[in-house]
């Protein structure tokens, strides 16, 4: 136990700090009539990009259709139905991957966020990839993130993400950019 | 230097003091259309200055238990009293790693503690990967605002800045291309990077966890690639349960960009498989400010930047007048803290309109504490001679009616006959930009005196 950490405990266990009791009105976080339209609306806004399919059956045709997938040489993913062409033993050989496709565990309306939780080497694809599709179930999907929190237990993995949208930056001059450094495109398929 | 010669030559370049001020006034509307998407806006302002004041006077307990959690979950946790001891850890983490080249994402803590400088001068390249970052430590400036720290450059300066240093063509200046230059060049060093470096913008108590926000994705990359996580966080970055994130990062992009959440919001429980995770956390005078009754609920800031944005003075004067590594409003209350005579001008930079405590989502009352600042500042003598002097003048002629008539009759007088160079001499700093009212015959007692008699 280092020193710097007594002598901080022990200050800030010395200082008594006023409790602060802000007056608060009752109130309850927004749900939506059509949670579904909220999300797609809130993802394009973001430069995302939403696609629904009725059965997992129809995911290879469905992400077919979208050109980045198409024109893709190098394609991973974990999913049954997408063929991987490309595989990688470490998390840097990942960084010529066209493609990615994972599994999105919940959707929360209010932020057009996708909650998903990669293993180690799914990580690096997903930051990696010059495109992303989530491929999320439909009923997943949750009113706000307060309603998420209760389904989710981010500490049962070391990486968890919400990922609401591509890879964004408005450094210059504030001229939105897609493509910063991750995913120049992100499309969500919603199933079942 | 004082905030207001610093803010002087700001505004001089009229061109950009203008564009400075539409560009973050454009944010603040922004953030105005997405808080009135929430119609319980004021309520999770409420709950969240409510989180954090409980979590605040309890932050001892709430360490310990991160800290135990952190280590559950695999991570090592390190303790800094202050800069110094934070930037020695760092380094030494590295050192005996043999990593000399690192990555890293946005940390207001690291520029506080001067941390770059620092590594570099031992032999560590250290790359700030956050777009904005990345152009300001090309230029060898520091961060202008926390949010967007190149917000005072305009595209042709960066241009010229990519030009030098990532040998883009010569005058290109468009936003997309520059992007894509910076990210090619960035792609490498991500790759390369043997460690990476992040701050934290929330901390859980209950699970040892940290959250990053980003929209650039910058974070995640250089923690997915190399394999050593070092994250950096001050002590009042907790927050006691997984669900209490729900709160502030509702809170948080809404106010910071509008956006209803950042691209990415990452939650680490440790390191990844033969990787490591070391959180650093580090005081470097949070708990004197703690102690502090008048300023301690300064601590709850969540590094939005909506104070500056919304700031008439600091849209007007830029983020570098401040010369603090936390400009503006929250800036000009928590540097202070630190060293009042260097920041003694902070708090007088602000016209008390209290525009940041209204926009600020855990509900600091920013623009008081400003004011309490300034009674502080006065009463410990470190304002400037002249302001004292005034001060002390008024106050001698406000508590004397008859000094008070009697002075006024003089100003009305002399204002009416006085040349006009003298009028606006040096210590009319008020006149600098604005013309004095005319000066009436009499004052409003002596006309109320005369028309009251009339009517009898």
């Amino acid at each position: 136990m280092s020193a710097s950490r007594e002598s901080i405990l022990r200050r800030l266990r010395e200082t008594r700090v006023p409790r602060h009791h802000p007056a608060a009105a009752a109130w309850s976080p927004l749900r939506y009539a059509d949670p579904l339209g909220e999300f797609e609306q809130r993802l394009e806004v973001a430069g995302g990009s939403c696609v629904e399919i009725a059965g997992r059956d129809e995911l290879a045709a469905a992400l077919g259709a979208l050109a980045p997938f198409r024109d893709a040489e190098k394609i991973a993913s974990p999913l049954p139905e997408i063929l991987s062409t490309w595989d990688a033993a470490d998390p840097r050989g990942w960084a010529e991957l066209d493609f990615a496709v994972l599994e999105g565990q919940l959707a929360v309306a209010e932020s057009g966020a996708v909650w998903v939780a990669p293993s180690d080497s799914e990580r690096s694809a997903c930051f990696l990839a010059e495109h992303l599709a989530l491929v999320v179930r439909r009923d997943s999907l949750v009113h706000n993130l307060h309603e998420a929190y209760a389904v989710l237990d981010p500490s049962r993995s070391a990486f968890g993400c919400f990922i609401a949208g591509p890879s964004k930056t408005a450094d210059i001059e504030q001229a939105l950019v897609i493509g910063a450094h991750g995913p120049r495109s992100l499309v969500v398929v919603f199933w079942g | 230097m004082t905030h207001p010669e610093r803010a002087n030559a700001f505004a001089n370049n009229e061109d950009r003091a203008r564009w400075h001020d539409q560009a973050l006034w454009f944010v603040r509307d922004r953030r105005d259309r997405a808080m009135q998407g929430l119609p319980e806006w004021e309520g999770l302002r409420a709950e969240a200055a409510r989180i954090k004041g409980e979590t605040l006077s309890r932050l001892a307990d709430q360490l310990e238990s991160f800290e135990d959690n952190a280590i559950a979950s695999g991570a090592k946790v390190h303790w800094a009293g202050d800069a110094r001891e934070f930037n020695d850890i760092v380094l030494d983490l590295l050192r005996t790693r043999r990593v000399t080249r690192v990555v890293k994402s946005k940390s207001m803590l690291t520029e506080e503690c001067q941390l770059n400088p620092w590594l570099e001068a031992h032999g560590v390249e250290v790359v700030d990967t956050d777009l904005g970052e990345r152009i300001v430590q090309l230029r060898r400036e520091p961060p202008s605002h926390i949010v967007f720290p190149a917000i005072h450059l305009r595209k042709e300066e960066i241009g010229e800045t990519f030009h030098a240093h990532l040998g883009s063509p010569k005058g290109l200046a468009d936003p997309t291309r520059l992007t894509e230059i910076a990210r090619g060049d960035l792609r490498s060093k991500f790759l390369g990077a043997q460690a990476g470096i992040t701050g934290v913008n929330f901390a859980i108590a209950e699970t040892g966890g940290i959250v990053v926000c980003t929209n650039e994705g910058n974070a995640d990359l250089g923690t997915a690639l190399p394999p050593i996580h070092i994250a950096c966080m001050g002590i009042e970055k907790l927050v006691p349960k997984t669900a209490d994130l729900a709160v502030f990062l509702r809170l948080l992009a809404r106010s910071a960009t509008g956006q209803a959440i950042t691209a990415y919001t990452s939650h680490f429980h440790g390191p990844r498989e033969g990787g490591e995770l070391h959180i650093v956390i580090v005081d470097n005078g949070r708990s004197e400010t703690l102690a502090n009754p008048s300023f301690a609920r300064a601590l709850s800031c969540i590094r939005c930047g909506a104070c500056m944005n919304t700031c008439p003075v600091f849209r007007r004067s830029g983020g570098h007048s401040y010369e603090a590594t936390i400009p503006g409003p929250i800036g000009s209350i928590l540097e202070p803290v630190r060293d009042a005579a260097r920041h003694a001008s902070l708090p007088f930079a602000c016209t008390l309109c209290g525009s940041c405590t209204d926009v600020c989502p855990v509900a600091i009352p920013l623009h008081h504490q400003l004011k309490a600042w300034r009674g502080e500042l006065t009463e410990r003598a470190l304002t400037g001679k002249w302001k004292r002097f005034c001060l002390a003048l008024s106050r001698a002629i406000f508590e004397r009616p008859g000094l008070y008539s009697a002075a006024g009759r003089l100003v009305r007088w002399l204002g009416r006959r006085l040349p006009r160079r003298w009028l606006y001499g040096k210590a009319n700093t008020w006149g600098i930009a604005r013309e004095l009212p005319e000066f009436p015959s009499e004052s409003f007692r002596e006309r109320y005196r005369r028309e009251r008699a009339r009517e009898r």
